[in-house]
């Protein structure tokens, strides 16, 4: 009987690409609330994972699921809870102006908070009317962010969302979502190698070595594993040794 | 060990200048019709041959596919094109002298088709940079596609029929493919893969048009949303459709219409709709280069899957259905202009001919939807939108 | 009411220590100093997550051990208070413990950087002076 608290889930799930293997059983559960890091070196196979169970690839072996759901398989009404920030935002219209390009988004989605992506694009001061392919990378990704947020969803995914932002920006995007979470309780994957945001902002945090998960848990737990006293940072390049 | 193509190459050249010094003469022309013989029209299309390969490898080789960090240097690029340059020249100095000097007729032919090789090349080989694919240059493009129908013109002996129209729009075609071959090889030297739009000048004039376009594109994607939000009826196929292929403001379609309504008009004879057809085709064969890309557009493919609150296998059907209204589309809007081209040459073919050129054009598009449903099947229906390993094999 | 009330510790996400440890810490020699006493009320989790920007069930946790040591206790529907305990407040000799870990730190440095003790107790003395008018 699936958890109704249990937003995500990965069950053994491994992935090759030809002979390099990139995930090996990878175990993970995430429940609903709950704001989770998930930090690894580069080409570790973060990306990978959170495609994965997001249905955007096809598992060799084990299962991914997303609210009880197979991830390869979402029914529509789940993926409108859905909210994902991808690395790449280069995807994207580049014609379209940010105006058009969020008219564009709000379409597909049943509900979307107009006034919360107008007071956004505010804050973070972005045109409305700049094209979106004239826009520098960090404003390219501040403008997925708000595409992201717009419908409200209940589980957010972020791949590396403010690798391009400043840290004014960063900050101000951390603030953004610790008040989503605690007004709405709102779910959270974030792969970032910033480890200073994830120290604020992840209760949770997953580490992705060898293409293995080689600690899921509470931050404070890991912190507190190490006798002297280490960071995340420290940690993870302790780790990575 | 010459490679197999360089040696190809050397011996066409090598023929095609021994059979031109002593067998045809220095005065006469490779493509003149005085006594034509079965060895020169041989000849003529081993040249013809000789040419595109050639202009195709100079390209391959400018736009290789490894691309080291010594290839990044400005300095080394410029190497490169000078290098490319000349080896063009070369080709295109020797091409005269075989065509030789005489008639003037052949030599302008010669030019403006080299160059509207060239730009074809250049656009086929840079489609994988982004930049080129951005909306930026819809305008060359167009303007490229339009006066490509020049081309079949210009072979037809005697006076044009509409002398100041005929040489405003080869000066017009002149000016903008020496455009794209300057803003071709800028970008290749800078290897600048992004927008840049810190310009000047002339640059800034044609952002301008392009800017024109673009809000007309963007109006007409504003009232596509106010039509969707009063009647949600087949959005998805609209939505995608606007989003997978890059829309075309109607205004353009227009003036292509008029366009290609004139170059029938000016073509006289049996030889002008050959080509006609030919170069009909041609683009053809391109429009479906065009939809075997669209599938490949995996960023784009993952996003509106991850948008859209259909089940995977709806998602999937809806692209195909996109695809397939944009050829029915695309073909039903070409049918006046078929209509019209057959009505125009009636007079010169029979009916069994007109049969036959209309059934050519039909199976076409028949065959263009298999392609589609064929490509969708295999690289659609049931894979994942895999973008990483398409990065993993770039940067390999 | 209770929204009026700065908010008086401190957060470094990025130490190597916990944030609800540090939370948890703080709290605890506040009470120890009789900074804070019994009744008083502490901010809520909401309100320390928002200011902090950090997670808020961080702060939770911080505030389920304090109460779990009896040194806070929870007020249905009113938040977190310093518990009715008779001798929370610490006497010198059991709050100068509380420094002995950063003092240690401290010494170790300095006998890295080879000081003399002098000089360090002078730099001590002038900081808790200078400390003094805060």
């Amino acid at each position: 009987m699936e958890n109704s608290d249990v937003v995500i889930r990965l069950e053994k799930v491994s992935k090759s690409y030809g002979d390099k293997q990139v995930l090996k059983n990878i175990d993970l559960t995430i429940k609903k609330g709950t704001i989770m890091g998930l930090v690894g070196k580069n080409g570790a196979g973060k990306t990978t994972m959170i495609k994965s169970l997001l249905g955007l690839l096809k598992l060799d072996s084990g299962k991914a699921s997303l609210f009880g759901e197979d991830s390869w398989d979402l029914p529509g009404e789940i993926k409108q809870k859905l909210g994902y920030v991808p690395q790449n935002v280069n995807g994207f219209d580049g014609w379209m102006t940010v105006d058009a390009l969020l008219e564009y988004t709000s379409v597909f989605y049943d509900k979307w908070n107009k006034k919360k992506v107008d007071q956004l694009l505010k804050d973070w001061n972005i045109d409305p009317k700049a094209r979106f392919r004239s826009l520098s990378e960090g404003e390219k990704q501040k403008v997925a962010i708000i595409m992201a947020m717009g419908h409200e969803p209940e589980l957010y995914i972020f791949d590396e969302p403010v690798a391009s932002l400043d840290p004014v920006a960063r900050r101000s995007f951390i603030k953004e979502l610790i008040d989503l979470n605690i007004e709405s309780g709102t779910t959270m994957l974030f792969s970032t190698h910033i480890t200073s945001d994830l120290e604020r902002i992840a209760a949770d945090v997953a580490i992705l070595k060898d293409n293995e998960l080689k600690y899921i848990g509470e931050l404070s737990a890991l912190k507190e594993k190490y006798t002297e006293h280490m960071n995340l940072e420290d940690i993870f390049l302790e780790l990575n040794k | 060990m010459i490679p197999k193509i360089s040696l190809s190459l050397l011996i066409m050249m090598v023929s095609i200048t021994i059979y031109k010094l002593c067998f045809l003469g220095a005065d006469i022309s490779l493509f003149s019709d005085n006594n034509l013989t079965i060895a020169q029209i041989v000849f003529r299309v081993i040249f013809t041959i000789f040419l595109i390969v050639a202009y195709f490898r100079t390209f391959v080789i400018i736009s290789g596919p490894s691309v080291s960090i010594l290839q990044m240097l400005p300095e080394i690029r410029k190497k490169v094109v000078k290098f490319a340059g000349l080896n063009l020249g070369l080709i295109f100095i020797w091409a005269v002298l075989i065509l030789g000097h005489n008639d003037f007729q052949i030599l302008l032919s010669f030019i403006f088709s080299s160059l509207w090789m060239l730009s074809t090349i250049i656009t086929i080989s840079s489609f994988r940079v982004p930049v080129y694919r951005s909306n930026k240059y819809w305008f060359l493009k167009l303007i490229f596609a339009l006066f490509s129908f020049v081309v079949p013109i210009m072979y037809i002996k005697g006076t044009p029929k509409h002398p100041i129209m005929y040489y405003t729009i080869l000066s017009v075609f002149f000016i903008v493919i020496i455009y794209q071959m300057f803003n071709f090889v800028s970008n290749y030297i800078n290897n600048r893969f992004k927008d840049d739009f810190k310009k000047t000048g002339f640059v800034v004039k044609i952002n301008s048009f392009q800017a024109y376009f673009d809000d007309a594109i963007v109006k007409e994607l504003n009232s596509l949303i106010y039509r969707i939000k009063s009647d949600p009826k087949n959005k998805y196929i609209k939505l995608f459709q606007f989003s997978l292929f890059e829309p075309t403001p109607t205004v353009l379609v227009l003036i292509f219409y008029a366009f290609i309504v004139f170059a029938l008009l000016s073509l006289q004879g049996k030889l002008g709709i050959i080509y006609f057809v030919s170069l009909l085709l041609y683009f053809l064969l391109i429009s479906a280069l065009n939809y075997s890309r669209i599938y490949r557009k995996r960023n784009k493919i993952e996003h509106l899957y991850l948008v859209s609150k259909l089940s995977r296998n709806k998602f999937e059907l809806t692209v195909l259905s996109t695809v397939f209204r944009q050829v029915i589309i695309g073909f039903a809007c070409s049918v006046p202009i078929f209509t019209l081209g057959l009505v125009i040459y009636s007079k010169y073919f029979v009916t069994a001919e007109l049969l036959l050129i209309s059934s050519l054009i039909l199976s076409y598009y028949i065959a263009e939807l298999l392609i589609i449903f064929i490509l969708w099947t295999f690289m659609i229906k049931g894979r994942d939108f895999d973008t990483i390993k398409q990065a993993r094999v770039m940067s390999n | 009411m209770s929204d009026n009330k700065e908010i008086y510790f401190q957060i470094q996400p990025s130490s190597g220590v916990p944030i609800y440890k540090q939370i948890v810490d703080q709290v605890e020699r506040l009470v120890a100093s009789g900074y804070l006493s019994q009744g008083d009320e502490l901010p809520s989790v909401r309100k320390v997550a928002v200011h902090f920007e950090v997670n808020p069930m961080t702060v939770s946790k911080a505030y389920s051990m304090l109460e779990a040591s009896n040194i806070v206790e929870r007020r249905r529907g009113m938040g977190m208070f310093i518990a009715s305990n008779s001798d929370n407040a610490k006497s010198v000799k059991q709050r100068i413990e509380l420094i002995r870990p950063s003092l240690e730190e401290a010494a170790s440095q300095a006998k890295q950087l080879g000081l003399p003790n002098e000089r360090v107790l002078e730099l001590f003395k002038k900081i808790l002076g200078d400390n003094d008018g805060k």
